[in-house]
């Protein structure tokens, strides 16, 4: 319970006394002439879990191998713990990985191949026994050692990879894709457990996945790739309410957007005309956008509220017709058009059931949303 | 789901296999014929493998047959394994292409110009260095390498493809060098198609008698040289003998290696 | 010295060592030995042993001089039984071809098409004569065709016939001897081939109203064309110089090139005309090989086909 009070605290990005734990330095890599990863900086924070989230192709698992020395960079540099790694083989680093295809040796034991990492750091052996055994308990497969991996499900090897990659308590593990390989349900549930253990052994995770929610639950602050580049670096909340581009908006989460013309900029507010939603935007924050200049400003689906009667304010509101609902049991999403013809979605929890839901096809709806939850994005 | 094999496929399938099984079947039934002439039968026997026995010409080629074919695979593994993971794992290297299509042509190439070629350059060799001096079961090792580590090279190579690469990476990431890796991951799990790349090659030594007649020097008769040598002018029971022990030893060898596979999955 | 060492990579971890050995011993003992024979094809004929001039000579002023000598090649031009030696061996290969598809596709599809574990058997059948001696396989028939052999003993004991017919020691037999030999390198390609195409588009094909025939001709035969044509080069290449089965079952009626330069080789020990030869018959297969090779990356796997 202490340790979770601790992490919920703990802000080490927001300290600038703190020391980055590990750290990239205007790291490119390139292959063939094309760049893979862009000149990227990047400083992580012991005990983080950290998250590299993209598209496939937007060289995220180029960087994580990088970082296992499995590439070396074309340019820049990478410290570990204040130490240069950049050119150090990949066994010769405190950084160990766990695979997507969990890459378990086919003709070894679970313990055995366990024990390989410490073997190979000539470990006496009835250290390596208890380690093991230790680690196995942690995952909850003590009783599964002496299987072969072939005789796992999918589930119960996820475990001893992770397992294999932990036993040797690298500064840094490493970890690609670590749930894709499983269903849905059970990739739901590991979700916790594998922070959990990260939270026990206190060891510095990154990720790579290409799964927004994943990335979400999971990490203390995540990194948004596109075509080799980190478009953002933040807490999932921040990413999520404080999209700092048009891509990472719309990266993670669906979002509408509507295209505007600044007409006043204050300290704490931002006014924004917008045709296109039929609207005048009093956003509840500044921006860097000089008056007159085109912005868009971006709104969650979940962050507008739909009604028959007006509401009581004269800016964020605009109408439309409901044109399609779309049920997914928890919450619907109502597709409304606008006067300028674009369908704006609007998310709302269905506080009652189906055929009591008031709002219905082709009503005349208002649609407000607060100060607040309203974005301006202006790259 | 599973078709049910058309009439047509059936009549061609049991023809083909008839096809392929019944000569060999008539060389092992007409071994234990008490005849001299081979096409009449006349009562079973077993003398033919009794004058096997005795014949020390073809035991003693059977030795040197033998000697050449483990050696030559032990070596075409090794080299036929090197070739493979240079060409499965290098990525592209200068002479990629050219080294694929080298490892590979010895396996279509017709013996007769292998074996010529080999043998002009034995002599040529030992115009220039003197080495190797003469000719007998070393050169005709080299040649049979030369043949073996093409087959070698298309297992070992087909088993590595397979292979996931990140298991490697892992071994690595785990602290091993490469050395290591290669012994403690690769070569366990390659080692199957290492094993079946030897008997391939042992196989095909023990088998080989065009290229080992050009390459062989006095004295280093192979068998299938002596058993040549005595089947052009036509058809002896001995030989029918030896065949019904070269077949079933190869038929049991098989049959125990199936079954080792089939135990291990 | 030591930079150089360096430079060179002797180290023998390094992956140059592990590509270089491989690639050292096939250039040392393939490529060379073919330059050579290049080389002695252009030599003149000299009785001893080699027997064969030198192509390069040193003249007594220090002069170096290369005899490139075309009288080998001449004279084989000029000798129509070599045209028809090398006529011979391509007919002789291309029906031995032809006949081991005919007989190899049918049972490759069958394979392909029988239940999981009947299959592993069928295949170790195909597989099984092609570890036995090859020698052995050719020499069973000459206990068959022969005039005294199984087939004129059996027909002549039915009353069906009263003198042997000649089964061997013609085109027939080694045509014959070749699709015998060559059937499970036609079998396994075709296999990895047709064992990988996904049946249900033949369901497919019925679905949209395409009869048995028609479906097989235009959905499994395209599918299965790189089998078809790495299976044929796998026989045609290798039969095209074929010593052993006309040999054994051609007679003396039958000259395929390989025999021929065995011959020149062995009896008439005139090894320029030989190399020549030999020279010639690689210009015909030059094709072939470079198609077979175009394959040789799908068709990696099917000697480990299990």
């Amino acid at each position: 319970m202490k340790q979770k009070q601790r992490r919920i605290n703990l802000q080490p990005w927001q300290d600038s006394k703190t020391k980055p734990y590990i750290h990239l330095e205007g790291v490119s890599k390139e292959f063939n002439g094309v760049l893979a990863v862009d000149d990227v900086t990047l400083s992580i924070f012991q005990e983080e879990f950290f998250s590299l989230l993209g598209p496939s192709g937007c060289g995220k698992t180029t960087l994580l191998r990088m970082l296992a020395g499995f590439e070396m960079p074309t340019k820049g540099k990478i410290y570990i713990d204040g130490v240069d790694v950049t050119r150090r083989p990949a066994y010769d680093r405190p950084v160990n990985m766990m695979f997507q295809s969990y890459a378990l040796f086919p003709h070894m034991t679970v313990e055995q191949n366990i024990a390989f990492g410490l073997k190979q750091e000539r470990i006496p052996k009835t250290e390596i026994q208890e380690r093991v055994k230790e680690v196995l308990k942690l995952v909850q497969m003590e009783k599964y050692g002496s299987r072969a991996p072939h005789q796992l499900s999918g589930g119960q090897r996820q475990r001893v990879a992770l397992a294999r990659s932990l036993v040797k308590r690298p500064k840094l593990l490493l970890l690609d894709e670590p749930l894709a390989a499983l269903d849905k349900r059970l990739r739901e549930q590991t979700q916790f457990e594998l922070v959990n253990i990260q939270e026990k052994v206190g060891i510095t995770f990154i990720m790579v996945t290409h799964d927004q929610e994943e990335a979400m639950t999971m990490s203390t602050r995540l990194g948004v790739m596109d075509h080799g580049r980190l478009r953002q670096i933040a807490t999932p909340n921040e990413v999520y309410e404080y999209p700092n581009s048009e891509y990472v908006a719309d990266f993670i989460g669906s979002i509408n957007k509507f295209e505007g013309l600044v007409t006043k900029v204050e300290d704490n507010h931002i006014l924004v005309d917008s045709e296109e939603a039929g609207s005048e935007f009093y956003v509840g924050h500044s921006a860097e956008a000089p008056v007159g200049s085109h912005v868009k400003v971006a709104i969650r689906p979940e962050k507008m509220m739909i009604d028959h009667a007006a509401p009581n304010q004269k800016k964020n509101v605009t109408k439309g017709i409901v044109r399609d609902i779309g049920y997914l049991g928890d919450v619907s999403i109502y597709h409304v058009e606008l006067k300028s013809g674009k369908i704006v979605l609007v998310t709302q929890p269905n506080l009652v059931r189906l055929a009591e839901r008031p709002v219905t096809w082709d009503d005349s709806v208002y649609l407000f949303w607060r100060a607040e939850n309203s974005i301006v994005l202006t790259a | 789901m599973q078709n049910k094999l058309s009439p047509f496929l059936k009549t061609v399938m049991i023809f083909g296999y008839a096809f392929l099984y019944l000569p060999i079947l008539t060389l092992i039934i007409f071994s234990f014929n008490s005849s001299r002439q081979v096409t009449v039968w006349q009562g079973f026997s077993t003398r033919w493998y009794t004058a096997l026995l005795q014949d020390e010409t073809l035991l003693k080629s059977l030795l040197i047959s033998l000697q050449v074919a483990t050696s030559a695979a032990t070596l075409a593994v090794i080299l036929g394994t090197l070739a493979a993971i240079s060409l499965v794992r290098f990525g592209r290297f200068k002479g990629r292409g050219f080294f694929g299509i080298l490892t590979t042509a010895p396996m279509i190439m017709p013996e007769v110009i292998t074996g010529l070629s080999l043998l002009l350059l034995f002599v040529g060799l030992e115009q220039i260095i003197g080495w190797p001096h003469g000719r007998g079961i070393f050169t005709i090792t080299l040649a049979h390498t030369t043949l073996c580590m093409a087959y070698v090279t298309i297992v070992v190579r087909g088993r590595l493809v397979d292979m996931d690469v990140s298991l490697e990476e892992a071994a690595l990431d785990l602290g091993a060098r490469p050395i290591k890796v290669f012994t403690a991951i690769i070569l366990p799990i390659i080692f199957p198609a290492l094993l079946s790349g030897w008997l391939l090659a042992f196989a095909l030594s023990l088998d080989d008698l065009v290229i080992a007649s050009f390459v062989a020097g006095p004295g280093s008769s192979t068998l299938p040289m002596v058993i040549f040598s005595s089947i052009r002018f036509g058809i002896t029971p001995q030989i029918n003998a030896l065949a019904t022990l070269i077949i079933s030893t190869v038929a049991i060898g098989v049959m125990i290696a199936g079954w080792l596979m089939h135990r291990n999955k | 010295m030591k930079s150089i060492l360096r430079k060179l990579k002797l180290n023998f971890s390094s992956p140059f060592w592990v590509t270089a050995i491989p690639f050292g011993w096939l250039l040392l003992f393939f490529l060379i030995p073919f330059l050579i024979v290049l080389k002695i094809s252009f030599s003149d004929l000299r009785f001893g042993l080699p027997p064969y001039a030198p192509l390069m000579e040193w003249t007594s002023e220090g002069l170096l001089i290369i005899k490139i000598n075309l009288t080998n090649y001449t004279f084989i031009g000029t000798d129509s039984l070599y045209l028809f030696a090398y006529l011979d061996s391509l007919t002789i290969a291309l029906l031995g071809t032809i006949g081991c598809l005919c007989i190899g596709y049918p049972m490759a599809y069958g394979i392909a098409k029988a239940s999981p574990s009947k299959r592993t058997i069928l295949l170790m059948l195909v597989i099984l004569p092609f570890w036995t001696s090859f020698l052995l396989r050719v020499y069973a028939w000459i206990g068959i065709l022969s005039p005294q052999g199984y087939i004129n003993t059996l027909l002549i004991n039915l009353g069906l016939i009263s003198t042997p017919l000649s089964l061997i020691d013609n085109t027939f037999a080694t045509v014959l001897g070749i699709i015998y030999c060559y059937l499970p390198f036609m079998i396994l390609p075709l296999y990895a081939f047709l064992e990988k195409i996904d049946y249900a588009l033949l369901e497919a094909a019925y679905d949209l109203g395409a009869r048995p025939f028609q479906a097989f001709i235009r959905i499994i035969w395209p599918l299965s064309r790189p089998g078809v044509i790495a299976g044929s080069l796998l026989v045609f290449i290798p039969a095209v110089g074929e010593f052993v089965i006309p040999e054994l079952l051609g007679g003396s009626q039958t000259l395929m090139i390989g025999k021929v330069i065995w011959n020149e080789f062995f009896t008439n020990r005139t090894w320029p005309v030989a190399a020549a030869l030999a020279v010639i018959m690689l210009v015909f297969l030059i094709l072939p090989i470079a198609i077979f090779q175009r394959y040789q990356e799908q068709q990696v796997r099917f000697l480990d086909a299990e």
